[in-house]
């Protein structure tokens, strides 16, 4: 039963620090996403747990075996590459059966199991035609039964869906999910987009510069974030400058152009973060001008000035605004996360590169 | 209005190119191939020579082949690991091997062919006599860097990612080469093998340095060519020269049906054997790095041990000097202007004539260059102009394919959106080449125009085929290692070696 535990993984191109420091552990069956901007790490960290790339240091278990030094074709795992790498001089059902033909498995046998992962991801037809004749949906699916093939119950995806059209890309997502879920297997998916890593995963690993910032459910990620990048990066959000100071028995934080009172807090500079779906506009609360009204078809999208700052809000379409109307919005306290003002600015705190 | 402009254009454009075309056909490919109909050695006439095949001719081809297929065979296995170590290593080593590799490149034929036969004679080692295996022992050492030149290139064009894939599939290294690597660049070898093959067939000065004096009568075929020529047999000249021509134009056909057709069977894996290789690679890497510099690299600089500090024969080194560097000036410059118009006509795929002229231009390069320079020289006597006119045409012959070929890779290589885009931001079609075209394809131009200049420098075969009054450089240490003046010879060689650095460098500068 795969079992990954990443120890203290460091690696380094030249004075570039990859990735510092890694430590992660993956359960056996769990569908783990590695989320980040590109040059966060995640791709390297994703190959060095699959043997492509050594570590600088630290160590990498499967099933508590050291598989630190061991090369990529005896840690026995599956691997969708970025651009599938299909190989082109082999037809679909050849570059299928690649893998157990080079590790000598009874032919009969596996040419059976090729011709089953074939009809699975339906490609049967196709089984001898080249992957240039294949569209990108297809090639896709090829890679995926190709890495399919080894019988590994670990499959490692390096950004799988990002060189389709979004509309195909979002489509396959949901059918790869299913289908790593019905055959049981330990996955771990590499991506830059945080929609599809909210609709594959069971569990997220945020990265950025080289560490991990959260790991934890989608929900949990979304809804709790561990710092302001996070609550950025997945989703959007509004962060507006807040200040808490001591009123009596509570305290008052001044935030937008007004005042709310709150249970005591530790007074000082704050971010406060309210996902744009928590903000409602209506006829009390914070006073502010109409700048930008959208329909986006199941929902509407308004943004609305208050003094320097724009504040967001997503709503089930219905109501419309006209620019400059004057509107109010408002919101729950336990819907405001705050964050400490960070002491290298907002701005350097959410940036993504 | 602008319907009219586009016509005209478009016939500028046809004026153009059917130059570029006239000048390969009527200066280049026609003159090789008039060989062919100069049956009648008495007049001028065009008639179909007779061609027959004495016990002699036949022993000397077969020299010829077996050594050539031998050296393509060395080359490959020892030329491989180093060829596979500068595509894909990383680290700085990478650079200085390049830079090895490179070096006897420079050393024009003639003067290495007489350096190896030194390192491994009598003078030297003491290890190989003359005849057959010491003139296995100088082709190895010019055609290594062609091999692993070439090879390097083919393996660099495959994606890494294929290996892996592959290696993630469960295949050990070997593995991986040989059903996913292997099959993917096997064009690439095959046409490498093919360069390294006609390369040894046909180079005269080097095998010259190698036959031993008594052995020299049944040597290889160009060097049995020149033989027949010297000694005024015409037809059994003409008659070998076809044939080497027609077997190389067929060798080449063959080559480029396979290079796409081949399949390289990967149905058998052995996975167990395969992988217990593994540990053998740091010993064939050594023994391929060991056959490199004792092979190859040592035994081409080994002349310098013997230069002459005062050699008696100073003047005709000067007067050759300037000879070889006037003709291959002279043959590099036309060859710029007319080849490059080539190079874009077969990149491009002008009037669909590109994969015509790709393959006529493989055929010159192919064809042994004593037949060529032959046949050249016939066809231009005919005129009655000077001998050094005729020596320059038969030099802009043979050294035409090498300004073409790299060239027009590049162009081929070139994304014509960017071609598109700057036409869109308002640049006619020569302010696009001028700004856009030329700069891009200018190091391929560069290398193109060193590899014609230094083939033109090192042409023994051709030269001492077409002219008797003119010494080249090469064809003056081919006389002085005949009247036993090694000091003299390796004089020269060194002095053409300087000379041809400082060339290059300049060249590569700008």
């Amino acid at each position: 039963m795969p079992n990954i535990r990443v120890v203290n993984v460091s690696k380094f191109f030249g004075n570039i620090k990859a990735i510092e420091n890694i430590n992660l552990e993956i359960r056996d069956g769990e569908y783990v996403v590695l989320l980040g901007p590109s040059g966060c790490g995640k791709t390297t960290l994703l190959k060095i747990i699959a043997g492509i790339w050594e570590p600088t240091g630290g160590k990498v278990y499967i099933d508590d075996n050291d598989v630190t030094n061991l090369p990529p074709e005896e840690r026995n795992i599956g691997f969708v590459f970025q651009n599938y790498a299909l190989f082109p001089h082999l037809n679909v059902f050849d570059n299928t059966i690649y893998g157990p033909v080079v590790r000598g498995k009874d032919a009969e046998e596996s040419r059976r199991n090729a011709r089953e992962i074939l009809h699975l991801v339906r490609l049967a037809a196709r089984h001898d035609a080249y992957p240039s004749e294949l569209s990108g949906g297809m090639q896709q699916r090829l890679a995926v039964a190709r890495a399919l093939t080894t019988g590994s119950s670990l499959l490692f995806l390096d950004e799988p869906l990002s060189a389709l059209d979004a509309k195909i890309g979002a489509e396959l997502r949901g059918e790869m999910r299913r289908m790593i879920k019905d055959l049981k297997l330990t996955a771990v998916h590499v991506t830059h987009n945080q929609e599809e890593a909210m609709e594959v995963a069971d569990k997220i690993v945020v990265m950025r510069r080289g560490r991990i910032e959260q790991v934890g459910s989608p929900e949990e990620i979304y809804s709790s974030p561990a710092n302001l990048f996070v609550a950025h990066f997945l989703g959007d959000a509004n962060f507006m400058e807040a200040s808490i100071s001591d009123g009596g028995r509570g305290s008052k934080m001044k935030l937008l152009n007004g005042e709310i009172d709150m249970p005591k807090t530790e007074p000082g500079a704050y971010v406060a973060v309210v996902r744009p779906e928590k903000i409602e506009i209506g006829h009390s609360g914070f006073e502010g001008t109409v700048r930008n009204f959208r329909f986006l078809g199941g929902i509407s999208y308004t943004e609305v000035e208050i003094g320097n700052e724009v504040v967001i809000s997503r709503f089930p379409s219905g109501k419309s605004y006209r620019l400059g109307e004057k509107v109010c919005i408002f919101f729950r306290l336990e819907d405001v996360k705050l964050f400490k003002y960070p002491a290298e600015g907002l701005k350097e705190a959410l940036r993504v590169d | 209005m602008r319907g009219g402009e586009f016509a005209s254009k478009k016939i500028l454009e046809l004026a153009f190119y059917s130059i570029v075309i006239l000048f390969f056909l009527l200066l280049i490919f026609f003159p090789t191939l008039y060989i062919a109909f100069r049956g009648c050695p008495g007049s001028e006439g065009l008639c179909l020579p007779s061609i027959y095949l004495t016990d002699e001719m036949k022993s000397a081809l077969f020299n010829s082949f077996s050594i050539a297929f031998i050296v393509v065979i060395l080359d490959i296995i020892f030329g491989i690991p180093v060829a596979w170590f500068i595509a894909r290593d990383k680290s700085k080593a990478k650079v200085y091997l390049n830079f090895l590799v490179d070096m006897p490149l420079i050393v024009p034929t003639a003067a290495l062919g007489f350096s190896t036969a030194l390192f491994w004679g009598a003078e030297g080692m003491s290890l190989i006599t003359k005849g057959f295996w010491m003139i296995i022992a100088v082709h190895t050492a010019f055609t290594y860097p062609y091999i692993v030149r070439t090879i390097s290139a083919a393996i660099e064009e495959v994606d890494i990612n294929y290996e892996i894939a592959s290696r993630t599939l469960g295949a050990s290294p070997l593995t991986a080469f040989r059903t996913i690597t292997l099959p993917l660049f096997k064009s690439g070898l095959l046409i490498a093998g093919l360069l390294a093959f006609t390369r040894s067939l046909s180079e005269t000065g080097a095998t010259m340095m190698a036959v031993g004096a008594g052995r020299f009568f049944t040597a290889t075929a160009p060097v049995q060519t020149l033989i027949y020529k010297n000694n005024g047999d015409i037809s059994s000249a003409i008659s070998l020269s076809v044939i080497l021509i027609a077997t190389s134009t067929l060798l080449l056909t063959i080559i480029r049906y396979l290079a796409y057709r081949l399949k390289v069977p990967i149905g058998k894996v052995y996975p167990s054997i395969e992988k217990s290789t593994g540990s053998l690679t740091l010993y064939k890497n050594i023994i391929a790095f060991l056959f490199f510099a004792a092979a190859v690299l040592i035994p081409s600089f080994y002349f310098l041990k013997f230069t002459s500090s005062n050699p008696s024969n100073l003047a005709d080194i000067i007067k050759s000097i300037v000879i070889s560097f006037s003709i291959a000036l002279i043959a590099t410059f036309l060859n710029l202007i007319f080849g490059v118009g080539m190079a874009i006509l077969i990149g491009r795929n002008k009037y669909g004539a590109g994969p015509l002229f790709d393959f006529l231009t493989d055929a010159v390069m192919v064809m042994p260059t004593v037949a060529l320079g032959l046949s050249l020289a016939m066809f231009w006597k005919v005129f009655q102009i000077s001998e050094f006119i005729v020596l320059a045409m038969v030099h802009i012959g043979i050294s035409y394919p090498y300004i073409v070929k790299p060239v027009a890779a590049s162009i081929k290589a070139l994304d014509t959106n960017i071609e598109d885009a700057a036409r869109v931001l308002g640049a006619k079609p020569l302010v696009v080449f001028r700004t856009i075209t030329l700069p891009l394809i200018t190091p391929s131009i560069m290398a193109g125009a060193i590899m014609a200049f230094m083939r033109s420098l090192s042409e023994t075969g051709a030269t001492l085929a077409a002219s008797k009054t003119f010494k080249t450089i090469p064809v003056l240490i081919v006389d002085l290692v005949n009247i036993n003046k090694y000091g003299d010879a390796a004089f020269a060689s060194a002095v053409l070696l300087v000379v041809s650095f400082f060339a290059i460098f300049l060249l590569r500068r700008k």
